[in-house]
């Protein structure tokens, strides 16, 4: 059956995960991974993690996926060692001395990130025989190339299927670098592939469009494609997103974990998830170079108008006897019609009419992380989550 | 004393630099992105001209490689023979060298990622004794290195730096979208009067710093064996060999940079 890892950028995103439907998740400590301005995992926060989803059946990998400066080579192996104890399932790594290391001092199973680019039959072999168990592969696979490797190479695959999208080869993209002093190796990529920059010719003349120039990639979305790559035999479908919202984590690990079980039923119509996933997202999706295409409409040139979703309003913490209690995530108030959903709830429409505040009727709630309570005429479940019903 | 390596843009500079270099990296046409390169029948001849005048002679294959181009690959790489090295960005190529049993040394020369004696000591393990460092690590850290490795150091002294290279044709894509035309050889990207070089060609797009990377007035401090000099995008490369011995008269013509020489980066803002 395949995998479905989503990312947790802390504690409460790493249980929504699970929870929602993911069978493993990807987390950063807070060292050596490429989110270094993430909240990012404590050693006692991965050990807590690592016990929840060892409780469910489910798994917990760590990021150890930094290009390795002379510095950090010091602490790396006791590092390693703590992670083992930790009982994480497996490391992602890129960097050669991570996996030597990694396989001379601890029992970790080794998965190759992305950022070590992986794109064929050769490397792929190259990393089986020293000990890696799992390639994720590199972005500007086509189907065609993944089958590739699958056919030739007996190692696992996983691959990304949802979330934001490097403009360059991973590893070879240093804009960061260059233009913040931000490195984007080591965890402090300041994405300046989403920069506008004027275009010029080679004279220094510039090339007006109607928006500037940039690399801003639009964001892979892999929905109407789920039942190719299951047949695929791809091991794991990663969504990408560390620093994403737990709506947007609990949404789109819904999305495919009904997509991947619809498929296993025989029901292969996706058309519904879809339309949830555009709601989730800030930026327009497209499956990218799966098909082979890389064309202008892989390309996002709308600004760095990204808006934050403000569709969340509140995560249910309670019910009992009828009543909800909500914690606020974003302003709502009587009369807005919203939806509940959660890892056991398909979409319930209702209109917010009753809202008591510490057993005062209010009508707005505006506060963050305000807890109020509301007569539900369905059952609802801690974890839940309510959002604005968008028409 | 470093040995001093050039990285010619044509036959010209080759014959020119004769008696002042040790040796040449040159990169194939179609399998090479960052240095000047040659079709294979010139690197042929480039090769057996190296030989016969005891220079050294190292070739370019630094392309992220696809499945569809293993097996021309294959073949590039038998025909290169009396090479000194190979510099590669691959991991396919480490598997090739062994399978078609090739007897020149790799190089490993994955732009941002050689910067630790770690990694370093780990691929000499695996029998590869030559390295390109970073040019994203400062000078002391590339010392550093040197000193914790048997590893045979290069380093880049002088040339565009790369910063970015895509499988994607990212000025094609924009000048598709809003229906322009540009036939030029290569454009910029400019950010706040910073222009930036950016080539979009068959092998996608790559993009290069501002300026010239200069580190020449640091020779004597550079504990490295090998200095590279490396001319891509420099068309008047011919005034940086007539001006060696005055490397002050070089990085005023050129207005160069340092870039990370002295400064580190950092990746935790908060």
């Amino acid at each position: 059956m395949t995998e479905l890892l989503a990312p947790a950028g802390d504690l409460e995103r790493l249980k929504i995960a699970l929870l929602y439907g993911a069978d493993a998740v990807y987390i950063g400590g807070s060292l050596y991974g490429l989110r270094a301005n993430a909240t990012n995992f404590t050693i006692d926060e991965i050990k807590e993690g690592v016990k929840f989803a060892h409780n469910l059946n489910k798994k917990v990998y760590v990021t150890v996926n930094i290009v390795l400066h002379n510095k950090e080579i010091k602490n790396l192996k006791d590092y390693l060692k703590q992670l083992d104890n930790c009982g994480v399932d497996a490391i992602i790594v890129s960097d050669l001395s991570i996996i030597i290391e990694a396989k001379k001092h601890t029992n970790l199973e080794i998965h190759l990130s992305t950022q070590a680019s992986t794109l064929n039959i050769e490397a792929a072999r190259f990393y089986k025989k020293l000990g890696v168990k799992r390639i994720v592969l590199a972005r500007e696979m086509t189907y065609e190339e993944i089958k590739e490797i699958r056919k030739n190479v007996d190692i696992d695959i996983e691959c990304f299927i949802h979330g934001a999208m490097c403009a360059s080869y991973s590893g070879r993209c240093v804009l960061s670098n260059f233009l913040t002093n931000r490195d984007a190796n080591r965890g402090g990529c300041a994405q300046i592939c989403r920069w506008d920059f004027k275009l010029l010719d080679e004279n220094k003349n510039v090339i007006e469009g109607e928006k500037d120039f940039t690399f801003c990639s639009k964001d892979l979305s892999m929905i109407e494609h789920i039942k190719e790559m299951i047949d695929l035999g791809i091991k794991s479908f990663k969504i990408e997103g560390r620093m994403r919202s737990v709506y947007y984590i609990a949404t789109v690990v819904k999305c495919y974990r009904k997509a991947i079980d619809n498929y296993y039923k025989g029901i292969y119509d996706v058309s519904n998830y879809k339309k949830i996933l555009n709601q989730v997202a800030n930026r327009d999706s497209i499956v990218q170079f799966f098909d082979g295409n890389s064309d202008y409409n892989c390309n996002y040139y709308n600004g760095r108008v990204e808006v934050s979703n403000q569709d969340f309003l509140g995560m249910v913490i309670d019910y009992k006897d009828g009543i909800a209690t909500i914690e606020q995530r974003n302003y709502f108030k009587k009369g807005d019609k919203v939806i509940f959903f959660g890892p056991n709830l398909d979409e319930m429409e209702y209109t917010l009419n009753e809202i008591y505040s510490d057993g005062e009727l209010i009508d707005i709630v505006r506060h963050p992380k305000q807890v109020v309570t509301i007569k539900l005429p369905f059952k609802v479940s801690a974890n839940d989550m309510m959002k604005i019903k968008v028409d | 004393m470093s040995k001093i390596l050039i990285s010619p843009n044509s036959t010209k500079i080759i014959q020119k630099s004769l008696k002042i270099v040790d040796g040449y990296v040159v990169g194939i046409k179609d399998y090479s992105i960052n240095y000047p390169s040659f079709s294979l029948e010139e690197i042929l001849k480039i090769i057996e001209f190296c030989n016969q005048n005891n220079k050294e002679i190292y070739v370019v294959l630094n392309i992220n490689i696809h499945n569809k181009e293993l097996e021309n690959i294959k073949n590039i790489l038998s025909k290169l023979n009396n090479i000194n090295g190979l510099f590669y960005y691959d991991t396919a190529i480490i598997g090739l060298k062994e399978k078609l049993n090739l007897k020149y040394d790799l190089v490993w020369d994955q732009e941002h990622q050689v910067t630790n004696y770690l990694t370093i000591n780990n691929y000499y393990e695996l029998g590869i004794k030559k390295v390109h460092l970073s040019s994203d690590i400062t000078l002391k850290e590339m010392n550093e290195i040197k000193e914790n490795t048997k590893s045979q150091i290069i380093v880049t002294a002088f040339g565009y730096l790369p910063m970015f290279a895509s499988q994607r044709h990212l000025i094609k894509n924009y000048l598709d979208k809003f229906n322009l035309i540009d036939s030029s050889r290569f454009n910029y990207m400019s950010k706040e009067g910073i222009d930036y070089k950016i080539i979009d060609n068959e092998l996608g797009t790559q993009v290069y710093t501002d300026s010239i990377f200069s580190m020449l007035d640091e020779l004597n401090n550079i504990k490295a064996d090998y200095i590279l000099l490396n001319s891509y995008l420099i068309d008047d490369f011919e005034y940086v060999l007539d001006n060696l011995n005055n490397v002050e008269n070089i990085n005023s013509k050129y207005k160069t940079k340092p870039y990370f020489k002295e400064v580190e980066t950092i990746y935790k803002v908060k």
